[in-house]
């Protein structure tokens, strides 16, 4: 892993600058996003989820949960693991155990 | 952005839009000698066939199709591909058209992007992923989509928070927050118009009140569903991730229609629903698929009995135009409907999904872009009609949906009919002088 050099920090700095004479800041949408994120994932820390409950748990949209777990799926840090009715259910991929982007979509060997 | 990647003002032809009749047209003309630029606005090329699940009547992998046809023409010793670049406006003037261009800053050296992803995994920021259709999860530096060409990453300066994760994480030092727009004029002999069409907006029928509900959702959306490696991995509603059991289907909901504007067919929708009703029989077995139509047009070749077929597996085709549709208790949607073949009854139908088929609308404003007026529907016009791909223009040509609704086959065949035309176009040009030094190779360095 490489180190920020003063050039990289400079052109940082430029780039925020920038963005903020044209009155952009994604830095609240971040926090948001940051906050959801680890609702969901300690709604899962209890096991297996659907999205109904999930939602139940952290008082997120339904929608806005399963956004989430498309995310989380696609960066191999949830998988879906069985299904409660007409609900998948959901559980967290522990750190280290899955490499990054290895889905369950790739493990069960989906194909076109 | 990187100008040293600019091996040449000049090119035979310029073509613009790199969607499947960009890179039909491109292949075509790079085949024949042309030295050819092909002009995409987005991260990659592949255009909207590229996220679809299957083609109809043969349904056919879709990005099986597309992507040796992406990767013969990025790979292609005389064709040379610009992404992330706008076309602002093309002039034909004194026998040579002028292409004005916008590249548009990616945040990464693609001479030196390696495509690894390292900084898309150190991101922390995730958005609604614009070829997911919003499903599915982007991280604010990406590769675009797991095909995309270039697989280079970019960088979404909206959501990006600048906190510098990617910077360390890449092993090439690729990722340049300096990077400006740059913007530059390309001369060509010919230029081919490939953009394609958008879909009006799902909210455009109040009446339909897509707004209100994340069940009511859009046919390419429903394309990402049906892919085995889509934002959910399977098909589920996205109000609640329930597995859906009875899928509604409206068409003409965004053409044929006064009332938003749209007045003409957009073509392929009533194949697409039946295609999209066919694999959800297959996706889910036990579900109850229904097509609201007003005529079914199977008007191409194995068209006709495909839509037989898909009456023959279960799906039901219901003669009605939908007046209304409201979302109810439980997330599920409460369609008002006059069924034609009953007298024009009213009935009230209950689903737990419904896929809206929009209008297709251009996105070439040819006033503005080209200095010509459009047809009547928005389109290109085509004013000779024994040479349907010329616009009208001199030495400007155009196919596919840049020129009004087609299908993926039509489009092809159109793409390689406006390349024809524009070889011929070169060749009556330099007739009986010597053909001008032409440089010897475009093909993409690594730094395209």
């Amino acid at each position: 892993m490489a180190k920020l050099t003063d050039n990289h920090k400079a052109a940082l700095k430029r780039f925020r600058d920038q963005r903020k004479e044209q009155g952009e800041d994604p830095a609240e949408y971040a926090k948001q996003f940051r906050r959801e994120r680890l609702a969901i994932e300690a709604a899962l820390k209890n096991g297996p989820a659907t999205v109904p409950a999930i939602a139940n748990a952290t008082g997120l949209a339904g929608k806005q949960v399963l956004w989430h777990l498309a995310g989380m799926r696609k960066y191999g840090l949830a998988r879906e693991v069985d299904q409660d009715g007409d609900y998948p259910r959901y559980e967290l991929i522990a750190a280290g155990k899955e490499t990054q982007g290895k889905t369950d979509g790739a493990k069960n060997g989906a194909r076109c | 952005m990187q100008n040293s990647q600019v091996q040449s003002a000049y090119f035979d032809v310029v073509v613009v839009g790199g969607g499947i009749s960009g890179i039909q047209a491109a292949l075509d003309l790079g085949d024949q000698d042309h030295k050819v630029l092909l002009v995409e606005r987005s991260a990659s090329i592949g255009g909207k066939m590229i996220s679809l699940s299957k083609t109809f009547p043969t349904l056919d992998c879709s990005s099986c199709i597309t992507t040796p046809k992406m990767s013969a023409a990025f790979h292609h010793p005389n064709i040379q591909v610009w992404t992330s670049t706008d076309v602002e406006r093309v002039e034909s003037s004194d026998g040579v058209r002028k292409v004005h261009l916008c590249r548009h800053p990616t945040y990464v050296d693609n001479s030196l992007c390696i495509g690894c992803r390292l900084c898309e995994y150190a991101c922390p920021v995730e958005y609604p992923d614009p070829f997911e259709e919003g499903l599915g999860a982007q991280r604010a530096i990406a590769v675009p989509f797991t095909n995309a060409l270039p697989q280079k990453a970019v960088l979404n300066p909206r959501y990006c928070i600048a906190c510098g994760a990617c910077i360390k994480a890449c092993p090439t030092d690729a990722v340049q927050f300096d990077q400006r727009e740059e913007r530059l004029t390309v001369e060509a002999g010919a230029v081919v118009l490939t953009t394609g069409f958008a879909l009006n907006s799902l909210e455009l029928k109040r009446e339909y009140n897509a707004a209100r509900s994340a069940n009511i959702i859009s046919p390419l959306q429903l394309e990402r569903l049906l892919v085995p490696h889509g934002p959910y991995g399977r098909v589920l509603r996205p109000s609640d991730g329930k597995v859906p059991g009875n899928v509604a289907f409206v068409l003409c909901a965004g053409s044929r229609d006064q009332s938003i504007g749209v007045l003409y067919c957009s073509r392929f929708c009533c194949m697409y629903s039946i295609k999209q009703a066919m694999l959800l029989s297959g996706a889910l077995p036990t579900a109850e698929l229904t097509i609201y139509y007003m005529d079914i047009r199977a008007f191409g070749k194995g068209h006709e009995q495909f839509y037989q077929n898909a009456k023959a597996m279960g799906i039901q085709f219901v003669k009605a135009k939908v007046a209304s549709i409201e979302p109810v208790t439980g997330d599920d949607i409460s369609l008002r409907v006059e069924l034609e073949e009953e007298a024009g009854r009213v009935a009230e139908r209950r689903h737990d999904l419904v896929v809206l088929a929009q209008g297709a609308i251009p996105v070439f404003e040819p006033a503005k872009a080209l200095n010509t007026p459009a047809a009547e529907d928005g389109f290109l016009r085509q004013p000779d009609s024994v040479k349907i791909t010329w616009t009208g223009v001199e030495g400007v040509f155009a196919a596919g949906c840049a020129l009004g609704p087609k299908d993926i086959v039509d489009s092809i065949v159109e793409a390689g009919a406006a390349a024809m035309e524009a070889s011929k176009f070169l060749a009556m040009r330099t007739a009986g002088r010597s053909p001008a030094q032409k440089p010897d190779r475009l093909a993409n360095p690594v730094g395209t």
